[in-house]
């Protein structure tokens, strides 16, 4: 278990001011833009960094202000940092080799820990002559043979191509749950976080301002801010009035049916949650039409954007939106339950 | 599992045939440069003949100069890499408010004539002979700190390693504080959480991985230490077979019209300059005619 309880650090006019748990066997994500404090946040708690105030906990023990060498951490930072003037079996058995474990037992330990990432054919290579792939899992490696208490990740697959950061995502769950030790791993895309994470915490300009698991982040976004990190579409602010009896919001020109205060609002409409409006629409869904600007094919998955008073982007099974043919210019009617819109808690 | 295309292939590579204009121009300036100081070196030989150059080498005082030089220059390059090597690392790894200022300092002795070093030094024991003659007990005892060291260098062997040591160590300072900023320190933060002290990090891991840069370090503090003549004469002075050195030498048979034996003296230094320079090439890179990388 990793706790940090107010925890405390400034450099120069940013400071970074967090509490958070994660539990014993936990994959916990940190997610946020570049300079939103994860890094320092990780130095922290691997000691590279002393906290001005509040106190960091590994299980029952107070680290606040251990040095990094007594915490039995595995640290990848981004990366990788490896020993250049090693190979990858002196890299994976360098923390063993500190330790003054014998030679033949830390071999033995160094062919277990690459054997089971699928790198024992590059014990002897040189570090620079690995690709981006095999680098990170030498990294992975050398921070999990000495069998750490917990592991500290530092966009461990950001460099990577995609079928080669899934790749090693999967090793890195399969290792975390053979660990069974928690893992707190920093990022910026919320597709690594989802691979991998329990929980994702956001984190802006040093605050955490969200902790949840990814689908209820998704579905639930704590601010617009969130939204845009998840790159969540349909971000509109408009203000609550009530027409015909009913509750509505003008947003611009345009007025949607949902529930929400008489006062100004920021939402969401979910772009999953918006269909394509067949003949039989019910009386209380929103229709929106307009003219498609823009499609993007993102796997079984087609992302059209339409101009229209409430420009609207919709994610489409494909095989739905084939029969339509969204292709831009073209017009596209889309529908819409008061359920699909999702309020932004009033800040 | 598929192994893949290494990513560090070296940039001369990458870039292949192309540009042949640039290259044949930039290979050409570079083969007009080493041209003409061959040229330089050839006027030297041209105006050696062998009579002189046996009787140069066979000379009592020659060996001593020679054996002087190597001896000090080779003590000089141990402390300034003692020095540098640290003070190197700490303006690289541990910023703080000012430090430029002592950065501009270490770069001062870089360009500071070497005639001028000498002076300062020789002003420096100096200051230290007034000090001690002070009525402020504070400043007769610095002083006479000063004046014990003055004894011990002025016009002593260990003044031209004292010397050698001011107008070479800046080199290795400033060559090493480079090598030390292209590292990524995070390779010593990993290293702190994998068990290391930061002594340790820095030793097991910076100090190996910045072996292509101390070994140049050295090389260059060692050039500027074999070389340098004007402070060495200063505060070493300039008496044979006891503080003359090679440099020293080259002066001294110039001042008395033996042009011939100078010549000798610096053919004999270029040669071990030479020699030195590649072995350390050598050493470093295990690379002799080959096409260097970018290491």
């Amino acid at each position: 278990m990793i706790r940090a309880d107010n925890l405390c650090y400034s450099i120069g006019r940013f400071s970074l001011q967090v509490s958070f748990q994660v539990e014993a066997t936990e994959h916990l994500v940190l997610l946020g833009m570049t300079g939103s404090g994860k890094t320092l946040l990780l130095e922290n708690l691997c000691g590279l960094r002393r906290p001005a105030a509040g106190r960091v906990w590994f299980g029952q023990q107070d680290v606040t202000l251990a040095e990094p060498r007594r915490r039995h951490i595995g640290y990848v930072p981004q990366d990788g940092a490896l020993f250049e003037h090693l190979n990858a079996a002196g890299n994976i058995g360098f923390a063993l080799n500190v330790a003054g474990m014998p030679r033949t037992k830390r071999e033995a330990k160094v062919r277990l820990a690459a054997a089971s990432l699928g790198i024992e054919h590059l014990l002897p290579r040189r570090i620079n002559g690995l690709s981006g792939g095999e680098r990170q899992r030498v990294a992975l490696a050398r921070a999990l043979v000495a069998a750490p208490r917990i592991l500290l990740l530092d966009e461990p697959v950001s460099a990577l191509d995609e079928s080669t950061r899934d790749a090693v995502c999967r090793e890195l769950a399969r290792e975390r749950k053979q660990a069974g030790i928690p893992v707190l791993h920093a990022c910026h895309s919320f597709e690594e976080a989802s691979l991998l994470a329990d929980r994702v915490c956001i984190l802006q300009d040093g605050r955490i301002v969200q902790i949840a698991p990814p689908l209820e982040l998704l579905n639930n976004p704590a601010s617009p801010h969130v939204a845009r990190l998840l790159r969540l579409d349909n971000l509109f602010s408009g203000i609550g009035v009530r027409r015909d009896g009913a509750s509505h919001i003008a947003i611009g020109q345009s007025l949607i049916r949902a529930p929400a205060p008489e006062t100004p609002v920021d939402l969401m409409i979910r772009p999953w949650e918006i269909r394509l409006a067949g003949a039989a629409v019910p009386d209380s869904w929103n229709i929106v039409e307009g003219t498609v600007v823009e499609t993007v094919h993102m796997g079984a998955i087609i992302k059209i954007r339409i101009a229209a008073p409430l420009p609207l982007a919709v994610h489409l099974p494909i095989r739905d939106a084939d029969g339509t043919r969204p292709v831009p210019g073209s017009v596209m009617r889309l529908c819409f339950p008061d359920a699909a819109v999702h309020l932004f808690p009033h800040t | 599992m598929l192994r893949s295309a290494p990513e560090h292939e070296p940039e001369h590579q990458k870039l292949g045939p192309g540009f042949p204009f640039f290259r044949v121009i930039s290979t050409a300036v570079l083969v007009a440069l080493t041209g003409s100081i061959a040229l330089l070196l050839l006027a030297d030989v041209a105006y050696t003949n062998r009579k002189s150059l046996l009787e140069v080498l066979g000379s009592a005082d020659f060996l001593a100069a020679f054996s002087l030089s190597l001896t000090t220059s080779a003590i000089t390059t141990l402390i300034a890499m003692a020095v540098a090597v640290p003070a190197a690392y700490a303006l690289s790894r541990f910023p703080f408010r000012g430090i430029v200022v002592l950065d501009v300092v270490v770069d001062l002795l870089i360009v500071m004539p070497v005639l001028a070093v000498g002076v300062s030094l020789l002003v420096f024991f100096r200051l230290g002979s007034d000090l001690a003659g002070s009525s402020i007990w504070l400043a007769r005892v610095v002083g006479q700190g000063i004046a014990g060291l003055g004894d011990f260098f002025i016009y002593q062997k260990a003044g031209i390693v004292f010397a050698q040591f001011f107008c070479s160590v800046s080199f290795a300072v400033r060559t090493l504080k480079s090598t030390y900023s292209t590292m990524n320190p995070r390779t010593e933060h990993v290293a702190m959480t994998l068990g290391c002290t930061r002594w340790q990090a820095f030793w097991r891991i910076t100090f190996p991985m910045a072996r292509h840069g101390i070994m140049a370090a050295a090389v260059l503090s060692w050039a500027r230490a074999f070389e340098v003549f004007g402070a060495v004469q200063m505060v070493a002075g300039a008496v044979r077979q006891r503080t003359e050195v090679l440099a020293t030498a080259i002066y001294l048979e110039f001042s008395i019209g033996r042009i011939e034996a100078a010549l000798v003296i610096s053919l004999v230094m270029i040669v071990v300059a030479f020699l030195v320079l590649l072995l350390m090439r050598l050493i470093s890179r295990g690379n002799l005619f080959g096409v260097e990388g970018n290491s």
